[in-house]
This record gives C-alpha cells, sequence and structure tokens, in this order.
C-alpha cells in the first residue's frame, strides 16, 4: 500500500482530523467529523425521495457529494501548496455556497441542518489550514509519500509492459498496439518563422486587440446609457403612480433618482421641481401646524421654539398668508432679524404686491431703520397713492 | 412579496431603509427629514408622543421624556454601571422583579424593550405611509459589542412593535456592507463607528461580494452622550456653581436645557472654534433672584475636556488591529460624532491615512440593514457576510475558572462542543453556568443561563462524561444543551434576556453550586495546568530580575523571596509528571505568588 511509505506518526497526526489520507476509490462518510459523524448523508436514498423538488434535489446531491470529500484541500478544491490568500478566497467561494443565508430561499426544511453542518466543518477545515503549519506540514509530506507511491506503481506497470513487449518482439511477434505504452512522442514541429515575421505578426495582433476593445467599450458605454435611460423611465413612472396615490415623498425620492440618472432630461427635471415644491408645502403646512399648537400655550419658552418653526416653514413655503401671521408674532416679540432676508426675497419675486411692502415697512421701523422704512413706503405709494395705511406711516414720521 | 425594511435603532436617532429597485435609500418620515430622534414622551393622559415631537418637548417636560433608551436596555439593575448611566436622567427608575431596569411614569412601569418598541413602531409606520403597504418584517442593527442579553432585549422590542426580527446585524458590519455594496474590490476596510451611546470597532475584509469580519471591539458605555456629560458636569455646572453659588443638578427643567445647549454647542464647534452658549432664565435662587447661563464655549475647551474618551476609542482600535492581524486598506467613520475634527485627526494619525469621505455617516448603517435585508430575500447570491461573535463563550468549571468553549472573534453561525466530567464521587447532578466574556475568573464574565442535569448514575469522581455544546445562530444568539454520554439524557436552553447576573450575586451562586459543578476530563485537565503553569513561570521569569532588585536590602521581604523560589522550583518539577493534585496545587501557588509579586512592583512604582 502506499502508505507504507508515509510517516506512521504523520498519519496518525492527520488521522486525528479525519484525513486518512485519500482513498478515492471507496466514499467515507466524513470520518472524524467527531459529532457531525452522526449525520448519514445518503446520496441514493436522496434521489428517491419523491416529495423534493428537482431543484431541491440537485442541491442535495451536490452537498451529498460535499459529505463524501475526504479532506479538508480538497473540501476547498485546494492543492496542498495553496497559500493563505488562496485558502481565503476559496473560503468565500465556498461560503457563497454553503452559507445557511446562501440556500434560504432553497427552503431545504430538514436538510437545511446539514448544510450547516458543511459549512460548520468548511469553517473548522479553513482554521486548521490557515492557522495550523503543523497540519500543513504533515499533509505534504504524506501526499507527497502518497504521489510518489502512484508514480512508482505506473512506472513499474510500464516497465512490466515494455518487457512484455520486448519478449513479443524476441518471438518475432506483433505487439498488439494496446500493449505499445510509452512511446517516444513526436517532437514538436519547430517554428521557422523569422524574428522581424514575428514582430510583426505580434503588433497586428495588438492593434486588432486595441480596436476590439474600443468597440467592446463603446459597446458598453451605450449599454449602459440605454440601461439608465430604461432604469429612470421605471422610476419616472413609479413616481408618477406614487404621486397620482399622495406618497409625496416616495414620489420625490423617484424623480430623484430619475434627475440623477438623466441629468438633461427636461420632463423629469420639471417634475422634481413640480414635485419638491409641494414637499416644501406639505411641511410647511405640517410645521405651521405645530407651531400654532405650541404657541398658543402660555409658557415663554414654547412661544420662543413655535418662532423658530414658523420661521422654518416660512423659509420653505412662503405664502401671503403665513407672512403675514409670522411677521405679527415677530414683531410681538420685537424679533425680526430673521424674517426681514425672507421677506425680501418674497418681495422680489412677487415686485407687486403691496402687502410684502407693507410687511416690510413695519418690520424696518421696528428695527428702526427708518430710511428702509422709506424706501418701502414710497414703492407703496408708487403703485397705489391712496393706500391708507401708507399714507398714515407717512404722516406719522413726516417724510 | 412583502419587502422587509432595515432599521438603524440609535442612541439618539433612528434611521430606516429600504431597497428599491437595485439602490437602498433612506425613507424620510413625515417631515421630511431622514433620521427621527430616539426618543419617547408619555403624557399626563397616557398618550404617547414618539421622535421629533417628544424631543421638542423635553424640556418642559424632562421626568416623562425618555431619551437613549438603548444604554439600558438588556442591563440589569445589579450592573455596576447602571447607576452612573441614570444620574442625571430626568426620569425615575426602579427595578422590575426579575432585576431588570423599569422605568416610572404616571404610575405605570415600563420595561426597557416596551421603550425602544415604541421608536420601532414610529419607523414602521414611516416606512409604511412611504410605501403605502404594511410591514411586518425588518432587519435591525445592533451595535457590534452588544452582549447576548442586550440582542435578546432588542429582538422582544422589533416584536413588540410587530416586526418579525428577520435577522439582527452588527452596525459596522452594516456600514461596510453599505459602503462595498455593488463595488468590485478586495480590500481590508476599517469601520470606526462612535454614535451617540456606543462605540464600535471592526475590521472587514471585502472581497467578490463576500464580507468578512476579522476582528470586532467596542464599549457600550462609550459615545457622544459622554462628551456632552463632560461638557455639564465637569465645565458648565462647575462654572455656574462657582459663579453664583447654585447647584443647577437639582433642577430637572434647568438640566434637561442644559443637555440641549452643550449638545448643540458640540455640534457646532465641528465647524467654528468658538461659540456662547445663551440660556436666559435658567434657574432662581432660593431668594427668588433669577439666574442666566452664558458663557464662550472654544473648540480647545471642548478638547480638553473630552480628549481623554477619544483616546480611548484609539486604545479600542488597536486592540482591534492586533486581533485582526492584518493591515487595512482604508478606513470609514460612522456615527455622528466622528464629524468631531479631534476625532478625525486621531484617527488620521493612528491608521496613518486619511478616512473616506463618501459614506455618510448617520444612514450609512440603515441603508446596510436594508441592503442586507434585500439579499436575505434573494438568498446572499450577491452579499454574504460572516459575521463574528464579539465575546467568548463558555462555562464555568471547578475551582471557579471559565472555560471558553466559543473564542471571541469566530465566525457566525457556529456550534462546538466539548466532553466534561463530574467533580467528586457519587455527584448526582450537574450545573451548567453559561458564561460570556474574556476574564479567566468566571466571576467577573457576565452569566447568561444556566441549567441542570440530575438523576446522574452515582459514579467515582470522573466516570460519567457530559458533551456540553454551544451554538450561536446567525443572529449572533446563543443556545447550549448538555449530554449525558452515557444515558443520552439532553438538557437545552436558548438564553432569554431575564436571566442572567454578574459581580456579586454570581460569586455567592458560584459559592452555593461549587459541589455540582463539572470539570474536564482528567487529562485534559492536566495539560491544561501544565501549560498555564508553564505561561506563569515564563512571565516569574520576565519579571524577578526586576522584584529581586527592588526587594534587594529588604530583611522582611528576603524570606518571602526564598519562598517564592521554593514554590518556582517545585513548580518546574511538578510539570514534568501529571499527577493532577499536585499539578492544582501548584497552580494556585504560583498564580499566588505571582499576584504578590506585582503588588509588590505596584507599590514600588507609588513610592
Ligand atoms: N456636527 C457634529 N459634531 C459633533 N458631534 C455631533 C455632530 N453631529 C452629531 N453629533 C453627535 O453624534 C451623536 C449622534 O450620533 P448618531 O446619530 O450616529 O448616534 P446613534 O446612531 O443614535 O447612536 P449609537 O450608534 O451609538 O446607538 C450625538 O451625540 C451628537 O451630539
Ligand atoms: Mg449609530
Amino acid at each position: 500500500m502506499w502508505f507504507d511509505q508515509a510517516s506512521p506518526d504523520d498519519l496518525n497526526y492527520l488521522a486525528q482530523y479525519g484525513v486518512w489520507g485519500g482513498v478515492p476509490a471507496i466514499p467515507v462518510c466524513l470520518p472524524g467529523l467527531g459529532r457531525y459523524g452522526r449525520y448519514q448523508f445518503d446520496r441514493y436514498l436522496l434521489l428517491q425521495k419523491n416529495d423534493l423538488t428537482i431543484a431541491q434535489r440537485r442541491e442535495l446531491v451536490f452537498l451529498a457529494d460535499y459529505f463524501h470529500k475526504i479532506d479538508h484541500f480538497e473540501f476547498f478544491e485546494l492543492t496542498a501548496d495553496a497559500n493563505e490568500r488562496d485558502i481565503k478566497k476559496a473560503f468565500f467561494r465556498f461560503s457563497k455556497r454553503f452559507h445557511p443565508d446562501a440556500v434560504r430561499e432553497l427552503n431545504l426544511g430538514p436538510f437545511a441542518e446539514h448544510v450547516r453542518l458543511v459549512f460548520e466543518y468548511g469553517q473548522q477545515a479553513r482554521d486548521l489550514l490557515l492557522d495550523d503549519q503543523a497540519f500543513k506540514d504533515a499533509y505534504a509530506r504524506v501526499t507527497k509519500a502518497r504521489d510518489l507511491a502512484y508514480h512508482s506503481k505506473l512506472q513499474a506497470e510500464r516497465e512490466r509492459q515494455h518487457q512484455k513487449v520486448a519478449e513479443a518482439r524476441s518471438k518475432g511477434i506483433k505487439p498488439p498496439k494496446s500493449m505499445r505504452v510509452g512511446a517516444t512522442p513526436t517532437p514538436l514541429p519547430q517554428n521557422q518563422r523569422s524574428q522581424a515575421e514575428i514582430d510583426e505578426r505580434k503588433s497586428l495582433l495588438r492593434e486588432r486587440l486595441a480596436q476590439n476593445q474600443g468597440r467592446r467599450q463603446a459597446h458598453e458605454q451605450s449599454k449602459q446609457s440605454a440601461d439608465l435611460k430604461s432604469q429612470a423611465k421605471t422610476f419616472f413612472m413609479a413616481g408618477e403612480q406614487a404621486e397620482a396615490r399622495g406618497q409625496v415623498s416616495r414620489a420625490l425620492n423617484h424623480f430623484k433618482l430619475c434627475v440623477e440618472y438623466m441629468p438633461k432630461e427636461q420632463k423629469y427635471i420639471e417634475a422634481l421641481k413640480r414635485i419638491e415644491a409641494k414637499v416644501a408645502e406639505d411641511r410647511a403646512s405640517k410645521l405651521w401646524q405645530e407651531a400654532d399648537s405650541l404657541y398658543k400655550s402660555e409658557d415663554s419658552i414654547q412661544k420662543q421654539a413655535a418662532l423658530d418653526l414658523f420661521k422654518e416653514a416660512c423659509a420653505l413655503s412662503p405664502s401671503e398668508r403665513r407672512l403675514v401671521a409670522f411677521t405679527q408674532y415677530s414683531l410681538e416679540f420685537e424679533l425680526v432679524e430673521d424674517l426681514i432676508p425672507i421677506l425680501q426675497k418674497t418681495q422680489q419675486k412677487e415686485p407687486f404686491n403691496i402687502e410684502y411692502m407693507w410687511l416690510l415697512c413695519q418690520c424696518f421701523e421696528l428695527s428702526k431703520s427708518l430710511s428702509d422704512t422709506q424706501k418701502y413706503m414710497e414703492m407703496i405709494l408708487g403703485l397705489d397713492p391712496s393706500e391708507p395705511r401708507a399714507l398714515r406711516l407717512k404722516k406719522r414720521y413726516r417724510f | 412579496m412583502e419587502r422587509i425594511i432595515g432599521i438603524d435603532l440609535g442612541t439618539t436617532n433612528s434611521c430606516v431603509s429600504i431597497v428599491e429597485g437595485n439602490t437602498p435609500i433612506v425613507i424620510p418620515s413625515r417631515g421630511g427629514v431622514h433620521t427621527t430622534p430616539s426618543v419617547v414622551a408619555i403624557s399626563q393622559d397616557n398618550k404617547r408622543l414618539v421622535g421629533q415631537l417628544a424631543k421638542r418637548q423635553a424640556v418642559t417636560n424632562p421626568s416623562n421624556t425618555i431619551m437613549a433608551a438603548k444604554r439600558l436596555i438588556g442591563r440589569r439593575w445589579s450592573d455596576p454601571q447602571l447607576q452612573s448611566l441614570l444620574e442625571s436622567r430626568g426620569f425615575e427608575a426602579v427595578e422590575g422583579h426579575h432585576g431588570e431596569v423599569l422605568i416610572k411614569i404616571n404610575d405605570r412601569a415600563y420595561a426597557m424593550p416596551e421603550i425602544s418598541s415604541m421608536v420601532l413602531l414610529e419607523l414602521k409606520e414611516i416606512a409604511e405611509e412611504y410605501l403605502g403597504e404594511s410591514i411586518s418584517k425588518a432587519v435591525i442593527t445592533v451595535p457590534a459589542y452588544f452582549n447576548d442579553r442586550q440582542r435578546q432585549a432588542t429582538k422582544e422590542a422589533g416584536t413588540l412593535a410587530g416586526l418579525e426580527v428577520m435577522r439582527m446585524i452588527n452596525e459596522p458590519t452594516s456600514a461596510a456592507l453599505a459602503y462595498g455594496y455593488g463595488k468590485d474590490i478586495d480590500k481590508v476596510v476599517a469601520v470606526y463607528d462612535l454614535g451617540g451611546g456606543t462605540f464600535d470597532f471592526s475590521v472587514l475584509h471585502i472581497s467578490d461580494g463576500v464580507f468578512e469580519v476579522l476582528s470586532t471591539v467596542g464599549d457600550t458605555q462609550l459615545g457622544g452622550e459622554d462628551f456632552d456629560d463632560r461638557l455639564i458636569m465637569q465645565w458648565l455646572v462647575v462654572e455656574f456653581a462657582k459663579e453664583h453659588r447654585v447647584d443647577l443638578r437639582r433642577d430637572k427643567m434647568a438640566m434637561q436645557r442644559v443637555r440641549d445647549a452643550a449638545e448643540k454647542a458640540k455640534c457646532e464647534l465641528s465647524s467654528v472654534r468658538s461659540t456662547e452658549i445663551n440660556l436666559p432664565f435658567i434657574i432662581s435662587t432660593a431668594e427668588g433672584m433669577t439666574l442666566h447661563l452664558q458663557k464662550v464655549l472654544t473648540r480647545n475647551k471642548l478638547e480638553s475636556l473630552t480628549e481623554d474618551l477619544v483616546d480611548r476609542t484609539i486604545e479600542i482600535c488597536r486592540q482591534g488591529m492586533k486581533e485582526a492581524k492584518v493591515d487595512i486598506d482604508e478606513v470609514i467613520l460612522v456615527g455622528g460624532m466622528t464629524r468631531m475634527p479631534l476625532v478625525q485627526e486621531r484617527v488620521k494619525d493612528f491608521f496613518k491615512r486619511s478616512p473616506r469621505r463618501d459614506v455618510h455617516p448617520d444612514e450609512v448603517v440603515s441603508l446596510g440593514a436594508a441592503l442586507h435585508a434585500a439579499s436575505l430575500q434573494k438568498g446572499g447570491q450577491d452579499v454574504l457576510l460572516l459575521d463574528v461573535t464579539p465575546m467568548s463563550l463558555g462555562i464555568m468549571v471547578a475551582g471557579g475558572e471559565f472555560n471558553p468553549l466559543i473564542p471571541k472573534n469566530t465566525t457566525i453561525p457556529t456550534a462546538k462542543s466539548h466532553i466534561f466530567t463530574t467533580v467528586r464521587d457519587a455527584q448526582t447532578s450537574v450545573r451548567i453556568l453559561v458564561l460570556q466574556g474574556e476574564h479567566e475568573d468566571a466571576t467577573k464574565n457576565d452569566l447568561l443561563g444556566e441549567f441542570t442535569l440530575s438523576n446522574i448514575r452515582p459514579a467515582p469522581q470522573g466516570e460519567v462524561e457530559f458533551e456540553v455544546t454551544f451554538e450561536i445562530d446567525a443572529d449572533g444568539v446563543v443556545s447550549v444543551s448538555a449530554r449525558n454520554l452515557e444515558t443520552g439524557v439532553e438538557q437545552a436552553i436558548t438564553v432569554t434576556s431575564r436571566s442572567g447576573m454578574s459581580g456579586e450575586a454570581l460569586e455567592k451562586m458560584a459559592a452555593e453550586n461549587a459541589e455540582h459543578l463539572v470539570t474536564l476530563r482528567s487529562r485534559e485537565r492536566v495539560l491544561q495546568l501544565q501549560q498555564k503553569i508553564k505561561r506563569t513561570l515564563d512571565t516569574m521569569d520576565r519579571i524577578m530580575p526586576r522584584v529581586e532588585t527592588l526587594l534587594a536590602n529588604n530583611g522582611f521581604a528576603e524570606e518571602a523571596l526564598i519562598k517564592a523560589k521554593e514554590v518556582i522550583e517545585r513548580s518546574k518539577l511538578t510539570i514534568e509528571g501529571d499527577h493532577l493534585e499536585s499539578l492544582e496545587r501548584d497552580s494556585k501557588a504560583l498564580a499566588r505568588t505571582l499576584n504578590m509579586f506585582h503588588n509588590v512592583i505596584e507599590k514600588m512604582k507609588r513610592k
């Protein structure tokens, strides 16, 4: 037997981890797996189970094969000279296949337990391969002995054949073809092209490769942009649906994604603007409500907190009604610094609305900057010379 | 198919996400903001307020407002850290029947999972409103360094909120998932997560869509709140007392306002160099005079007050890097506190590279949870998490020692088993005490649960054997079973949040149960003891010269030294043999001697 040549110490050592040195012809039921040894896993029995779907059955047969793998390297489809990186990569590949999460949707029922066992065994195997140099060394020695034994067996076989052939020849019999082994191979055809020719062909090849690559990139780009386009389109449709159902913030997200994918498409930009205004308005009205209820309380801290909310609402979506109310509250608290910029911005947007000018007049009056007050008063009178509030103001300050 | 949401249940802010198409997005709340404060308030008529609304009214209603419930969830009343956590909080906490923490509001006591479930419910409703369909499943994130009890309690909160918790994943892992998703990378990434209440540090290897956690360390009692506490307790309160001779701490309402202002100032100082804290009418004196608090706080002052907290996080990172045993390619910063310039600076210095700026510190955790939820539904085709258990798990064996079965940083799900035997002749029952922690002395760890195997055949010590099996599922939740190998009788527990204790209570219990413990099989025990003695001897050799110089010219110490040397010589002989009792004796004697040496060194250092 081949393992006569391996050191018995090594064999004993490996046996403790379940590596018997590999006898590939006989499927072993995971020796040395300790408590997992209890789980018999018969491939043929599985095939006969009728209540499983084909996908499930395929998975289980695949699994069963794993239970018959007989050593740790084989388990990961690695060779004994694998380095740390190889082992890690192999373990990742293995986990993608056997992590309990990965097989969840296959719905393996009681067999899910087996998957877990295989995964746990894989973990142990990985730890052993990564951390245990003694194990690796022993494994390498034993496999070397196995390979040597295998080779010398082959060699002996071959020599016997040669002998037979020689014997037959000496007796003048032509040996059958099947017996002619180990004939000298025909030499590979010599390469007779000149160096220059080779270089030329190489450069030609390279050129073609580059062309191909360029084409592929162009193709991929166009595919990508087509992808983006169709993605954007689906998002747009979903967005419109959400809008119709009144799910404003969801629609907003969808439209945002549309614009992100197709930043130049006017339709999307408009939709986004529309929905943004709506969201702002929604949010403003909610803030406003909240603020209103806070403002009603008697506590001055709460009132001040309310003022912050009012401000936020106005900044989000200024409307005449809100600004009038907010100005009134602010005047009560004599806090107008935050208010003025908002008012000015709105006024610039609607330059013919007398109401905004009047609000500004009031604010500036409070903050004692009379020149600004006068400016807005004159603007009001320019639009409507008989505006009573402005006239009163004019009288009061004798502008 | 029903959709699964991803929830980041934070100490200060929570966030809910979902995957639309292939893109994970944050679901905005009604107000259009992406995060919801984890604040719950109960009004006089037992109505609940959650989130922004609750936070806003906190100033006027501090004793009925619960903030940072996550710092208390899954904690025991006997927890040594608990009292300091409760200090400076407005609400009233009491001890429950099972030793858990309850919060009393309007004569009703609320358990911590109940409070957290209110936040979860709010998030669930936000998601339902947004999606226009009902939601009943979620993936929830927890700090990586949460222990089993805290995880269980969080799961309970989910159930109370009507959510089936499909999976609990660790916050830093989740952040890494959101960061690495869809990127074709092969990198080692470190995640530094400093949030409102907890600090976590994880190192991950990301490759081909597999996220393998290499190490996880952290502190569940270190976060933005501690920075605020420093500002308040070591500076604002002190300065105010100096100036006005008034203790702000006696007024809950004032403290709440101070707390708000301190946090605001801290955040502002991340972008400006100095800011003003201005709280008019903060408190009135006994004579009825009202006082104002007005102070200027500079970034330098803040940094000098909190520098040691930042240094503590860096120390923890060092530990994590040591356990991961690899070099990293990237650092990502997660959590609101990482906006603080000092934090960024120290992280940069320690890792010798600038942290990445393309992750959103407040949202990335919940995005990762949503991604994981989606991948659970799809069957892990594009992403797979290989997370680890942050703490070692094991049982108490005879002599009060902790015998870990699953070491920390083991990939989960996992199962390990080990065989133990009885400790004395004619022992008819064994007691299995399940513990979590890193300390050799079992009583210094956290007890998760306990159970008894009885009806054992009376036999000489060491004859009857038991196989104890530990399992950690993908949520990080532990179950333990023990099997009598003679009769095949099996006993199992799933550790629940109700059981468990630590410290003194555990010591008492261990003493009561000393007779009923299990021990390693004698051969293993001999090996273990030999190794242990060898380790101790090595340490002794290292410190011996120092001790000798320290104790020279000290007649009294001379004698002790000679005795110690005797013990050492004897142990060296003992480990050659395998006589169990002498090994036990010498191991103990050596431990005592080593302890004495350490004391000597300590004392001399102080002199
Ligand atoms: N700009 C800033 N500068 C400094 N600190 C900030 C800033 N913004 C937020 N913080 C702090 O970050 C903390 C909140 O962070 P985050 O929302 O990430 O925590 P969390 O997820 O609720 O908590 P955890 O993850 O610990 O459970 C608070 O303590 C807050 O004061
Ligand atoms: Mg967080």
